[in-house]
């Protein structure tokens, strides 16, 4: 399968697809950055950029513009090369990351923390996020698990995610239907975003996306394996369960840190693995560098165009994401079975 | 595969459905603050006033007209104004909408109150309970409450009233509707006067501020800052005892969410703010120079506000706490 999808898709195109994937980093991240309240000439854009914030607007560039386009990009990227992971070790295309429970145990803690114990919040909301999500995750894992021989099949996997995923979703409900009163405060661990990002956000998320995508990479040949289908990657060797262990594992790590820093935001995990599948083909090697820089500049663009959706006012780029996610996919589906 | 087409598509539908509401409510609550400044000055609901003192009083509300007989003694309320309002008038609500949380409301309604039934949350009060109180007026907000107005009708006459999302101007054309469905005008009318004289002489105790900062009044809420402008209660309010609002009214979307550079954009000389979570974008805004750069925070004058007197309170008590308190703490950081 590698060697067939090498032939269709020559080394040139995929290095195309790589630097067109870089410079649309690069020039959403320069919109962006351009981009806000306050009018910031491109001048002193490139001078926040070199290190001189001197100027009000140069210090607005370098303190609140900079981090949230890192955050986004750091975030975006991570998200699209848990996809690939997730959609390689479960052998699915529609498994996006967020199904391991992952998101849902995110938002139910800090739900829970916000409605029931305030107490709870007054630690941190990002760390309380990081508990629930690797809690949930680490249930899934745990459901997923239990058949008896076979160790970790595909399909547990999605349906232990799944179980656990709309488990906690409707708790969540609950939690909000039944205290109303503070139902304000959770409205961003629904949708999520990443317009309140700081410094202190883009240095928690840079290290763990930076070593998560790179954690990904290193799975790459034997997510190609396992592509080859369960049997034939046993034969050629591979402990599939393991690996599929280890992929759920990265999948809930990258996932647990992306949800903590911008909450949960959709769609980028699951699109971009397909738009990049349509460029590269689906050898993980490729694919998954190609993913996590598209799935940057996506990200980047998304929260760049919250700006426009109700100005002077900002969305979170979650709501940007979703709109700009699903009719893509509703175009995929439907040309897909067009192609059928 | 049909599957995967319908999923999408349906998120698709839910989303540009949900968007369109979003924006179906932020269009209608813009008609109903106007209609509510245009009631401040008499026209509107005030305009009614001499439906006082007749048995059978039509009362027109921003949701129809409603005939009320006799002097209502069974009233139930879904907002704070209202049981502000109406205790204020010697009426004690039989059923209040305090979100059950009695301290929600604030201490000097609460003492007026004395006894009532909690009909649960101001946004979906429950409708059981209100039967079972047997009112003979019901009184809930026009915006939050408009759903349930038909059901509500059919057990007692209904009012609907300005008080979420309506300035002062506003929620006094209600307080004064609500004075004639009561049957008492000339008591609502004195309260109206009343808090116009407290404001005014408010205004005049900060008279002796060097300059009158421009303030800007949000409410802050775990990974929220809701900015409210000149169309929202409390700054208009504000406005009344002479303190600019920094930013300048927007009917169409009294409240709406800021960010940073928004907000060091917009430049508040002064800040109120409601906190309803510990951690909260404040919280971690202090730590950016250009936070501490904000003429309100340069000049120490982010003050720190309850949110029940603030945001969750609006009505006559409720004005008059906003703006003693805010005099109080403009006066003490001089």
């Amino acid at each position: 399968m590698t060697a067939t999808v090498r032939r269709r898709h020559p080394a040139r195109p995929w290095l195309t697809a790589a630097a067109g994937g870089l410079a649309l980093v690069v020039a959403a991240a320069v919109w962006h950055l351009t981009l806000g309240a306050v009018h910031v000439p491109a001048g002193e854009v490139i001078s926040a950029l070199t290190g001189h914030a001197s100027t009000p607007g140069e210090m607005i560039v370098a303190d609140i513009r900079l981090p949230r386009v890192l955050v986004a990009l750091a975030v975006g990227a991570a998200l699209a090369a848990a996809g690939v992971v997730m959609q390689g070790v479960t052998g699915n295309p529609l498994a996006a990351p967020d199904l391991l429970g992952v998101t849902a145990g995110a938002s139910f803690a800090v739900v829970l923390a916000l409605t029931v114990v305030p107490r709870l919040a007054e630690v941190s909301t990002v760390a309380l996020a990081l508990c629930g999500a690797a809690a949930a995750g680490c249930a899934v894992l745990a459901l997923a698990g239990r058949s008896k021989g076979s160790g970790l099949r595909e399909n547990r996997l999605i349906l232990g995610g799944v179980t656990v995923s709309a488990l906690l979703l409707s708790l969540t409900q609950g939690l909000i239907i039944f205290h109303e009163n503070n139902a304000e405060s959770v409205v961003y661990w629904l949708v999520g975003g990443v317009n309140l990002s700081q410094w202190r956000e883009a240095w928690t998320i840079l290290p763990v996306a930076l070593a998560g995508i790179a954690g990904c990479l290193a799975m790459a040949g034997r997510l190609n394996v396992l592509a080859l289908g369960e049997e034939m990657a046993r034969s050629l060797g591979q402990r599939v369960a393991l690996v599929r262990l280890c992929g759920a594992a990265l999948v809930i790590l990258i996932t647990g840190a992306c949800v903590a820093v911008a909450g949960p935001i959709g769609f980028v995990g699951l699109v971009v693995p397909h738009m990049a599948r349509r460029l590269v083909g689906s050898d993980h090697v490729r694919l998954l560098p190609v993913s996590a820089l598209f799935g940057g500049a996506l990200l980047v663009l998304a929260d760049a165009v919250s700006h426009f959706v109700n100005p002077p006012n900002e969305v979170p780029a979650g709501v940007v994401t979703a709109l700009l996610g699903a009719p893509y996919f509703v175009w995929l589906a439907r040309r897909d079975r067009k192609s059928a | 595969m049909k599957f995967s087409i319908l999923r999408p598509a349906a998120i698709a539908l839910l989303l540009v459905t949900s968007l369109a509401a979003c924006g179906g409510t932020a269009g209608s609550t813009g008609s109903q603050g106007a209609a509510g400044l245009s009631g401040g000055t008499g026209g509107g609901a005030g305009g009614d006033a001499g439906q006082c003192g007749k048995t059978d009083r039509t009362i027109t509300h921003a949701l129809g007209t409603t005939t009320v007989k006799g002097d209502p003694s069974h009233v139930v309320v879904t907002e704070f104004s209202f049981a502000d309002g109406a205790s204020l008038l010697g009426v004690r609500p039989v059923g209040v909408a305090d979100d059950s949380d009695r301290n929600r409301i604030i201490e000097p309604i609460r003492e007026r109150l004395g006894d009532y039934t909690s009909v649960g949350l101001r946004k979906s009060p429950s409708l059981p309970v209100i039967a079972s109180l047997r009112p003979d007026l019901i009184v809930i907000d026009a915006k939050r409450n408009a759903d349930i107005y038909p059901q509500l009708s059919a057990m007692a006459p209904t009012i609907a009233l300005t008080s979420q999302e309506g300035d002062l101007a506003a929620n006094i054309a209600a307080m004064r509707a609500l004075g004639q469905a009561l049957n008492r005008c000339a008591e609502m009318e004195k309260a109206v006067t009343g808090l116009q004289d407290k404001l005014a002489s408010i205004r005049t105790r900060i008279d002796g501020l060097p300059a009158k900062p421009k303030a800007l009044f949000a409410v802050a809420a775990d990974k929220t800052f809701t900015a409210h402008n000149g169309a929202a209660f409390v700054p208009s309010v504000l406005s009344a005892i002479g303190l600019e609002p920094a930013l300048p009214a927007d009917q169409a979307q009294p409240q709406a969410d800021m960010g940073l550079e928004t907000l060091v954009a917009t430049a508040p000389e002064a800040m109120f703010i409601a906190n309803y979570t510990p951690q909260n974008p404040i919280t971690a805004w202090r730590a950016n120079k250009l936070f501490a750069g904000i003429p309100a925070v340069a000049s120490n004058r982010l003050f720190s506000v309850d949110p029940d007197v603030w945001a969750r309170n609006r009505g006559v008590t409720a004005a008059e706490m906003v703006a003693e308190q805010a005099a109080d703490f403009l006066l003490s950081a001089k």
